[in-house]
């Protein structure tokens, strides 16, 4: 209610404040937001939604008629949807942000392995019946999403698909149609002339997104900056051991299904996707412009370097040359984090470092 | 009736972070070299030292002395334990509580400080929840209340959010002359994504709380509480406009110096909103371009803010998010 609430007075104030704003004050602003919403966000759900539905159908087909060509195909649709999510993983704005959906499509990290148990206890409990989609939907988000699929496709018992294993197969499709369900909540709530959109499309006093141009631009470069601390902190610096602890590949994401390094080729590409569709170079100075080619470079370099180590992570952590790339992958987006928020942010008129306030 | 003097962590134009010691206008008395980014403080301890706390998940500390007395002491949380940023004396300042974590287990601790002795740790206790943050003493000198901001994290995982989805925001009473947690009393269901943070003690012995939502920017929940020793958590009302204008972020809470007034601030949304304690009605709203720390000045708050603003004085030093009467 206190949410309907503000959304219709919210839309009231755009309709009323839109007269009276100034267009020039807002058009860069309000045209990369579009754009965002345009060439990034729908776009990205739209895959996501094509892509949750391919892999509910494979598994669907799977659990009627298990062979290894069907399994196979199950296992290729959930990483296009892996990838899928990687793309827009890290943007945070809107319904996303809503329902748990960001835990209900991805539970990770899970520090104390809590989805792995529950997942387990769940293939092994065949008295119950497997539990539908809308079931899933209100239980523990440790349940639901990719990290609990994962361990349907590839975890140990897995390969039993093949030749047939219905109760997993049937938790499999149920987690499928509950992430093409919420792919679906989330492509309509963006369509073009939503609540959402219209939001989402004029930074003005009654936007809960960005009340000005420089909130915009914030919030943009913010979402960019917080999505590659993430990559750097939660997926690749949080793998190594340090102080004589030894590496960590099982608590990488994806270490069964060998996705490790390619969820970060493709959080990386999200993040230049999402960097290029903001025309962010726009809130530029002129003479400052050429720090939106450094930043371009060093998330070539990034990308680059992620798709060269894009093996399993097992097998990476244990070549120390790979190793050492790894490593070096981890610095890279650290530097391009610095290029961002030490340099583009002050460039772009926003304090460096002490404007992306996360929870002190 | 000599000049109020604030201390204030802040980052400097050469990206160098340190604590300033400064004035009402904002003219800087004395300066101190941090290690890394400072958060917030706590003042009048033995023999007059203060204290200022690394930001999560920080472990360091720095001691100094206004009068410059002495030289500053830089200590360390132990092996295991991260400060949250935030701590007071007890005890007429010989002991040092701090709030921290005990991060392999995840759990929230107050650690335990001896002020006497170079700020050995001597101790901890539970503080019934995880993310501690800001803590109050209330005024039977005894009962300690402590901020859990509920939000899992772990050096490892830098400043990561990693329980968003089952975080747990939490008001405790701790009876500090024996650790005992007295109370815990939690968010209700729809404000699970509510994390709260900040605090401050009115003239009347309530502590105003302020909180940071962890949910969508659509959402516009309230974001300031009350909680008194006799009374339960109770989220304010401060009306649709004010509270929009915090835009789901209260970065430091404050009273002033007669505990009448609170003011709140949000760097996200560019404000300060100051209420009175007695109505509890907003009676001033202003709007300050990425504001956050508070300094009680003698009859007026002082804003500071990351852009280099105190009060009306500029500067290019970028002021962190809170500031600590010293004298």
């Amino acid at each position: 209610m206190m949410m309907a609430f503000r959304a219709m007075l919210v839309l009231t104030l755009i309709s009323i404040s839109s007269f009276s704003a100034k267009a020039e004050d807002s058009f860069k602003a309000a045209a990369a937001m579009q754009s965002v919403a345009e060439n990034y966000v729908r776009p990205s759900y739209a895959s996501l939604v094509q892509s949750t539905g391919n892999l509910k159908i494979s598994i669907e087909a799977l659990c009627a008629l298990p062979s290894v060509a069907a399994s196979d195909l199950a296992e290729q649709n959930f990483t296009a949807v892996a990838i899928n999510w990687a793309r827009i993983e890290f943007f945070r704005s809107g319904p996303i942000m809503a329902q748990n959906r960001v835990e209900r499509m991805l539970f990770f990290p899970d520090r104390k392995g809590t989805g792995l148990k529950q997942v387990q206890a769940l293939i092994a409990d065949e008295a119950a019946p497997a539990p539908s989609a809308g079931t899933l939907a209100e239980r523990s988000v440790a349940v639901q999403g990719l990290g609990a699929l994962e361990y349907v496709l590839f975890g140990a018992g897995a390969d039993q698909l093949a030749a047939g294993a219905p109760r997993r197969c049937a938790i499999g499709a149920s987690i499928a149609e509950n992430m093409f369900a919420m792919a679906n909540e989330l492509e309509i709530a963006w369509a073009k002339g939503s609540e959402t959109d219209q939001q989402w499309a004029i930074p003005n006093e009654a936007n809960p997104f960005a009340r000005s141009d420089l909130e915009a631009t914030n919030l943009l470069l913010g979402t960019i900056i917080h999505g590659l601390e993430a990559v750097r902190d939660l997926r690749l610096r949080a793998i190594f051991g340090k102080d004589g602890v030894a590496d960590k590949p099982k608590s990488a994401l994806f270490w069964r299904s060998g996705l490790t390094l390619k969820m970060v080729v493709a959080n990386l590409e999200g993040a230049r996707d999402l960097f290029e569709a903001a025309s962010l170079s726009d809130a530029l100075p002129q003479a400052q412009a050429n720090l939106a080619n450094t930043v371009r470079f060093a998330f070539r370099q990034s990308i680059k370097t992620a798709q060269e180590l894009a093996g399993p992570i097992e097998t990476t952590l244990s070549d120390p040359i790979a190793r050492e790339k790894l490593a070096y992958l981890a610095l890279s987006v650290d530097q391009l984090i610095g290029h961002l928020d030490q340099e583009f942010a002050p460039a772009a008129g926003l304090a460096a470092g002490f404007s992306f306030g996360d929870g002190d | 009736m000599g000049d109020v003097l604030f201390a204030t962590a802040f980052k400097d134009e050469h990206d160098a972070y340190g604590l300033a010691l400064l004035n009402e206008k904002g003219a800087i008395i004395s300066r101190f070299s941090l290690p890394a980014r400072g958060h917030s403080f706590a003042t009048n301890g033995f023999d007059g030292w203060s204290v200022v706390f690394a930001r999560r998940p920080g472990n360091f500390a720095l001691a100094f002395h206004q009068a410059a007395k002495q030289k500053p002491k830089l200590f360390h949380a132990p092996e295991g334990r991260h400060f949250f940023g935030h701590g007071l004396f007890v005890e007429n300042g010989r002991l040092l509580l701090a709030t921290e974590s005990a991060y392999d287990r995840g759990d929230g601790v107050i650690g335990v400080y001896d002020a006497t002795n170079n700020f050995s740790r001597v101790g901890e206790f539970a503080t019934g929840g995880i993310d501690p943050h800001d803590m109050e003493m209330m005024p039977d000198g005894k009962t300690l209340c402590v901020a859990n901001g509920g939000i899992l994290t772990h050096p490892d995982s830098g400043r990561q959010k990693l329980n968003l989805a089952t975080m747990q925001s939490s008001i405790s009473f701790i009876d500090v002359t024996n650790g005992s947690l007295i109370a815990v009393q939690n968010l209700p269901a729809h404000l699970q994504r509510l994390s709260l943070r900040h605090m401050a003690l009115d003239a009347e012995g309530h502590v105003w709380i302020g909180g940071q939502y962890e949910g969508a920017k659509t959402d516009a929940p309230p974001l300031i509480a009350r909680i008194g020793l006799d009374q339960p958590l109770e989220m304010i009302d401060i009306g649709f406009e004010a509270n929009g204008r915090l835009a789901n972020y209260v970065g430091s809470v404050a009273a002033s110096r007669d505990g009448h007034r609170i003011a709140f601030t949000s760097p996200e949304g560019g404000a300060a909103i100051i209420i009175d304690a007695k109505s509890r009605m907003v009676t001033e709203k202003q709007t300050i371009d990425r504001v956050c720390a508070i300094g009680s000045a003698r009859t007026q708050f002082i804003f500071g803010t990351e852009n280099g603003k105190w009060g009306e004085t500029q500067s290019n030093i970028a002021w962190d998010n809170h500031s600590a009467v010293l004298a």
